[in-house]
């Protein structure tokens, strides 16, 4: 390509293809229909690639769509904690199913000949190991609301299914964190400066390294509380996110209203390897109070989007956790 | 920079006349007048091969189609015009006024094409 603007435009509209591909599979294994459907409607070729081999997982990346996956998880990164810190690289990437026993020396003295003892800070020999585990949601639509194709009937899908599949990981990263003895803080949350000093004490706890990368995850209630705190222009946090002490924060779901927690994301292995999307087998859905409703009946299908993602603390203290108290 | 002759002056006077032309409508079709235009503001008035610009557009229809959002404005001026290939693009740039389409010498990607517009 000899000209940029165009070579930008182009690479930014296959993106944008390749975004659209997860909910052009989700509708057609919602409609129960196939390729040809896929490919009539002007779907994405890679939608069409994926549902013409007919295989029985779901999987996107066996069907050779992992650049939809990434793509999927970059728009998903807006209402997911942990899909935002998979998407812009914040946690150690590391290989599957392999020990990671590692240790660096402390620096070489001058004139030290090779063969002699090699001192190290530490050394686990355990070796932690990152293995797949996977995370499951079903999005259940009106069949009217699946078989939209305009912009915004696909909108309305890929927002449904980019917020249960992040949801979701969101839960399931705080449960596997919550088994790593998080250090607690907590603050009243009408004093400021009790809560600047607990996100402060979070830090402090947390920052041991250089080269680390920290972030915050905040549930909505405590971004709000804290989007009313300056701290003297340290801490900018609103609806979408913001920073504390120059730290990215982040929002979600899987909180509960009044915490908030700092991840050591760099002392974290963690990746997403694949996105698997099929059509609910489940007949009936069950409100919050009981009532059972028949999709079917309703002219409703639900279609099961499972995340298979790896998750493994490499470090003894990887979170810290602020409450806010009344 | 040196002094410019005043070739160099007749030059350019030409080249804002065929733009005045251009911007006034004159005697251009109204789509191959915006194509000119969307063309020019794609490129950003830089140096581009038709094969380039074929397959950009054809990126920005693909994605259009598979988001179900309306077809961009310069692949809906490529079907009324017919242009329908590369070849038939680098026709249509060939047929426009070498003041508003600038022709390069053939290059490793093939003759490259400036297009600029007083708007642009």
């Amino acid at each position: 390509m000899s000209n940029q603007r165009m070579a930008d435009i182009a690479a930014l509209s296959r993106r944008v293809e390749d975004a659209a591909t997860v909910g052009w599979i989700a509708r057609a294994k919602a409609m129960g229909a196939g390729a040809d459907y896929v490919a009539e409607m002007g779907g994405p070729s890679r939608a069409v690639d994926v549902l013409s081999k007919a295989l029985s997982t779901g999987s996107l990346a066996e069907a050779g769509a992992g650049t939809a996956v990434t793509a999927f998880i970059e728009n998903a990164a807006r209402s997911s904690a942990f899909l935002a810190m998979v998407a812009e690289r914040s946690f150690r990437r590391a290989p599957f199913d392999t020990p990671l026993i590692h240790s660096g020396s402390l620096p070489l003295p001058e004139g030290r000949s090779e063969g002699q003892m090699i001192q190290v800070a530490e050394l686990e020999l355990e070796g932690a190991k990152l293995k797949a585990q996977s995370v499951g949601t079903i999005v259940i639509a009106n069949d009217e609301a699946w078989s939209r194709i305009d912009g915004p009937g696909q909108s309305f899908i890929n927002g449904l299914l980019q917020a249960a599949v992040g949801k979701a990981a969101d839960a399931r990263m705080f449960e596997a964190l919550a088994g790593t003895t998080p250090i607690a803080f907590t603050a009243a949350e009408g004093n400021q400066a009790a809560l600047t000093a607990a996100l402060r004490s979070a830090m402090k706890a947390l920052l041991l390294k250089s080269g680390q990368s920290l972030r915050w995850v905040l549930s909505p209630a405590a971004a709000a509380t804290l989007s009313t705190i300056s701290a003297d222009g340290r801490i900018s946090v609103g609806p979408s996110g913001g920073t504390i002490f120059d730290i990215p924060a982040y929002l979600t779901e899987a909180l509960e209203p009044g915490e908030m927690a700092l991840i050591a994301a760099s002392e974290i292995a963690a990746d997403v390897i694949d996105l698997s999307i099929m059509r609910a087998r489940s007949a009936t859905v069950q409100l919050p109070g009981g009532e059972q409703i028949s999709l079917f009946q309703s002219n409703m299908t639900g279609v099961r989007a499972v995340l298979s993602f790896g998750l493994e603390p490499l470090a003894d203290a990887v979170m810290a956790r602020v409450t806010l108290t009344e | 920079m040196p002094e410019p002759s005043l070739s160099d002056l007749a030059a350019q006077m030409t080249r804002i006349e065929a733009m005045l032309a251009q911007l006034l409508g004159g005697k251009k079709d109204p789509i191959e007048h915006d194509l000119v235009q969307l063309v020019a503001s794609l490129t950003a008035g830089e140096w581009f091969a038709a094969k380039e610009l074929w397959a950009t557009v054809e990126a920005m229809r693909v994605a259009a189609s598979a988001t179900g959002e309306p077809m961009p404005d310069i692949a809906q001026a490529f079907d009324d015009l017919g242009l329908a290939s590369t070849r038939s693009l680098g026709r249509w740039l060939a047929a426009q006024d070498p003041a508003v389409a600038e022709r390069s010498e053939k290059t490793r990607d093939g003759l490259l094409w400036r297009v600029v517009t007083l708007a642009g």
